[in-house]
């Protein structure tokens, strides 16, 4: 268990590593820079120079990359080019939003998606399992910035009930900043539900088919504990898998949804950071994005032992 | 005032007031009420709040003339008025410019405005090493002296008339002396709004300056400036009552759909935002004055001005609109003739036709839009457009710094710009010697009339030469609840000014 431990943290650094990389390549790779995007068109040639110096831009790319890793490694992702703030204490500030967002969504896709599709497969067949089927399908075919402006234009725009867009701040009271999640959140979870319900329905239909489950019927136990018990502990594996996959699936959605209600999250930060080519505050959104979805699929790995103790890892 | 600042006032009067015959302030009838939170929805975050260290117009509007002030400012008619000056004289010859500062005016922070303060700020500006923004504005300064600490006298290497109009642009405000390492972040000067807060990606809060020297001023208890991208979600938080204006880029289309809802209304007015299509000078075929004639002969306006702004805006025909003083009406040089556009081609030895990239910002919707209409057009007199979308930060890079491409559509917000066709390296790399020349003498002369005549005889020069195909000036537009009062009719500079805004419920 150890040296898969230590195997699993080595994977983690050197998939952190090559994402950060890769990102700097790419910024490196796009023309732009920030000192000519601040000074903007009349910039003279001095003032330019002289904004390059103090932005550290005039260094040479291997010096800059050196610079930012030795930071790195001591937990120190530099300062923003254009914000003028600490890249740690921005994407602080900015998981505030995103955490809970993603949190929620995910609550919502669970919420629906697992017992819709538990309840599609008990019904195989069924009418019940085309209409669930069926919204499934269009929920995975809805783009989300699409359903994202419908449920403004019907829920905030119509009826007044929500607000349109805009985050409030933890400060404005947990309610208020929760209500302004809420429609958010449902935009980016419902694609998600969609495709955890088709996947928890699969899944469900193949235990369901195995000869335990035929053996816990005959024995005559209730179909609803069979359905609990038996079926949905080993579907358990599988829906766990794709919950992570999921989660990855939210990060990046959460990139639109942001732009579409004006949250200021990271996405919407790394979205800044990319137009500003702003390298050291790209690099930290895709440092702690990478890490979440490395660190998410460990916990994964050892869920799977849990839930199914056949699976050790050595 | 003396006669020399009346003069420059008449200016923009004469000049602006008849053709914006509605662009003064609008005023109710009644009274101003006092009070209010005013929320104001804006696309783009700035990268900085201060105006000497970046140029986007995301950051000027917001804190231009709210925040930040300068000696003279514009007003919404175009004409110069006092800012932080009361008074100020300027020799015949525009070499040196005095000015009366206002007495008893405080910073923000409580720090006395005095004429240390400007002295300091323009050494920034003549300082290469600073990065102050666009020190072009200020070269000809020779040297800044204060006599007292309520009178600054600025003397000039050649003579500069102007000078005072370049003072109203936002990269000359002024905040307190030795600031401006933290102007950027938390903004200080003397405007009727103290900064507040900046929570970075959401919005920018802003609260009446008790302190302010007009104690009429402003109406309103504060404002907050939010930033929202998606136009969509702009109209949105309008309706829904979460916003009470979108302001800045307000498109054509969204305006359709807030006008014909009760309890909203439109302001929609000129602009100085001159929209071409910038031609590379100096690269084959496009060095060829042939071939950039046949590009504006093949060129029709209205229908671009139907396509990209739903018939909003004004055509236009060389580098001025109708809302700066001294525009020339140069529509008539090249009308929309396809077949002597085709004549032109051929003469220039293209009559099987030639290939040529148009660049397109994508960020920005009318120069698309408005790029894809110019493709088609040219397509029909046998220029074959190969079009390439590019991204902001790539086109001023590319495009705008090292001129490396074709041609490209964009709006050139600056006001009293038509200087830039003076610069060879400008990115049209335009060498033209009698307009460098013209240009040069328009900014030596304090001559009202003569600096009319001649800045006719630029803009005549630019569109014999077909330097660019000039499109069309854009229009203003600005979405409010039907009880917002008191914006801005006209848009003479890109400033949100919400002094005398006002809410009257």
């Amino acid at each position: 268990m150890q040296s898969y431990v230590a195997r699993r943290a080595l994977t983690f650094l050197i998939t952190i590593w090559l994402a950060a990389s890769l990102s700097f390549v790419t910024l490196l790779v796009l023309p732009g820079n920030p000192a000519r995007l601040m000074l903007g068109v009349d910039a003279n040639p001095q003032a330019l120079a002289a904004l390059e110096r103090q932005l550290g831009l005039d260094a040479p790319a291997a010096v800059r990359y050196g610079r930012w890793l030795a930071g790195a490694v001591r937990f120190d992702l530099g300062s923003s080019v254009v914000y003028h703030l600490p890249v740690a204490q921005l994407i602080a500030q900015r998981l505030q939003v995103t955490l809970p967002l993603t949190g929620l969504a995910l609550l919502l896709a669970t919420g629906l998606g697992v017992p819709l599709g538990l309840y599609a497969a008990y019904r195989r067949g069924g009418a019940a399992d085309a209409l669930v089927s069926g919204l499934a399908q269009l929920g995975m075919a809805t783009p989300s910035f699409w359903l994202g402006i419908f449920l403004i234009l019907v829920f905030a725009v119509r009826l007044n009930w929500l607000p349109a867009g805009g985050f409030p701040g933890w400060s404005a009271g947990a309610s208020t900043a929760l209500r302004a999640l809420l429609l958010p959140a449902a935009a980016l979870g419902a694609a998600r539900a969609a495709s955890l319900t088709r996947m928890v329905r699969a899944a469900a239909l193949d235990v369901m088919g195995r000869d335990f489950v035929r053996t816990a019927r005959a024995k005559g136990v209730p179909e609803s504990r069979v359905m609990r018990r038996h079926v949905l502990r080993n579907a358990l594996i599988t829906i766990s898998t794709v919950l992570v996959l999921e989660l990855g699936q939210l990060l990046a959605g959460a990139v639109i949804i942001e732009q579409v209600f004006a949250l200021p999250g990271l996405g919407s930060l790394a979205l800044t950071a990319v137009s500003a080519r702003d390298l050291p505050l790209t690099q930290g959104v895709v440092v702690v994005i990478a890490g979440a979805i490395v660190f998410l699929s460990f916990v994964n790995d050892v869920l799977y032992a849990y839930l199914d103790p056949r699976i050790r890892y050595s | 005032m003396n006669a020399a600042a009346v003069r420059w006032s008449s200016v923009g009067i004469v000049g602006l007031l008849m053709l914006l015959s509605l662009a003064s302030v609008a005023s109710a009838a009644s009274a101003p009420m006092r009070g209010g939170h005013l929320v104001v929805i804006q696309s783009a975050e700035p990268p900085g709040l201060d105006p000497s260290a970046t140029t986007a117009t995301a950051a000027t509007a917001i804190v231009h003339h709210n925040v930040l002030e300068g000696l003279v400012k514009i007003s919404a008619d175009g004409s110069i008025v006092p800012g932080l000056a009361e008074t100020w004289t300027v020799s015949p010859d525009a070499t040196e410019y005095v000015f009366h500062l206002r007495r008893g005016v405080v910073f923000h922070d409580g720090r006395p405005f005095t004429s240390a303060d400007v002295k300091a700020k323009f050494q920034r500006a003549l300082d290469p090493a600073s990065g102050h923004t666009n020190q072009l504005y200020y070269a000809s300064i020779a040297s800044i002296d204060t006599p007292d600490d309520y009178t600054v006298v600025f003397r000039m290497k050649a003579p500069d008339a102007e000078f005072l109009y370049n003072l109203t642009r936002p990269d000359s405000v002024i905040g307190p002396a030795g600031s401006h390492a933290t102007q950027a972040a938390h903004p200080v000067g003397t405007g009727p709004f103290r900064f507040v807060e900046w929570v970075r990606g959401s919005h920018v809060r802003l609260e009446r300056f008790e302190q302010y020297y007009d104690p009429e001023l402003p109406y309103l208890d504060g404002a907050t400036f939010r930033f929202v991208a998606d136009a969509n979600a702009q109209v949105a938080a309008l309706l829904a009552g979460n916003a009470d204006a979108v302001a800045g880029a307000a498109t054509a289309e969204q305006a359709m759909q807030v006008e014909r809802r009760p309890g909203f209304k439109v302001i929609n007015g000129p602009t100085t935002s001159t929209v071409v299509v910038a031609l590379n000078n100096s690269r084959a075929p496009l060095n060829d004055v042939r071939v950039r004639r046949a590009i504006s002969h093949a060129i029709n306006r209205e229908e671009i001005i139907i396509g990209a702004e739903f018939g909003f805006g004004t055509p236009i025909g060389s580098h001025m609109t109708p809302a700066e003083p001294y525009y020339a009406d140069m529509t008539g040089v090249y009308p929309y003739d396809p077949a002597k556009a085709r004549a032109l081609l051929q003469e220039a030895g293209y009559g099987d036709g030639l290939r040529l990239t148009l660049s397109l910002p994508n960020q920005y919707t009318y120069a698309v839009r408005a790029g894809e209409l110019v493709a088609d057009q040219l397509r029909r007199v046998g220029i074959h457009v190969d079009i390439e979308l590019v991204e902001w930060a790539t086109w001023l890079s590319r495009i705008f710094g090292e001129a490396d491409y074709d041609m490209t559509v964009i709006g050139h917000a600056e006001p009293m710009d038509i200087g830039i066709y003076a610069n060879p390296g400008y990115y049209f790399r335009y060498d033209g010697a009698r307009v460098r020349e013209l240009v040069e003498v328009a900014r030596r002369s304090g001559d009202e009339d003569e600096r009319a005549h001649i800045y006719r005889q630029i803009q005549a020069q630019l569109a014999e030469d077909a330097v660019n195909a000039w499109l069309y000036a854009r229009p203003y537009f600005v979405l409010t609840r039907a009880d917002v009062h008191g914006w801005w009719e006209a848009l003479p500079m890109v400033i949100t000014d919400l002094t005398r805004v006002y809410i009257q419920r």
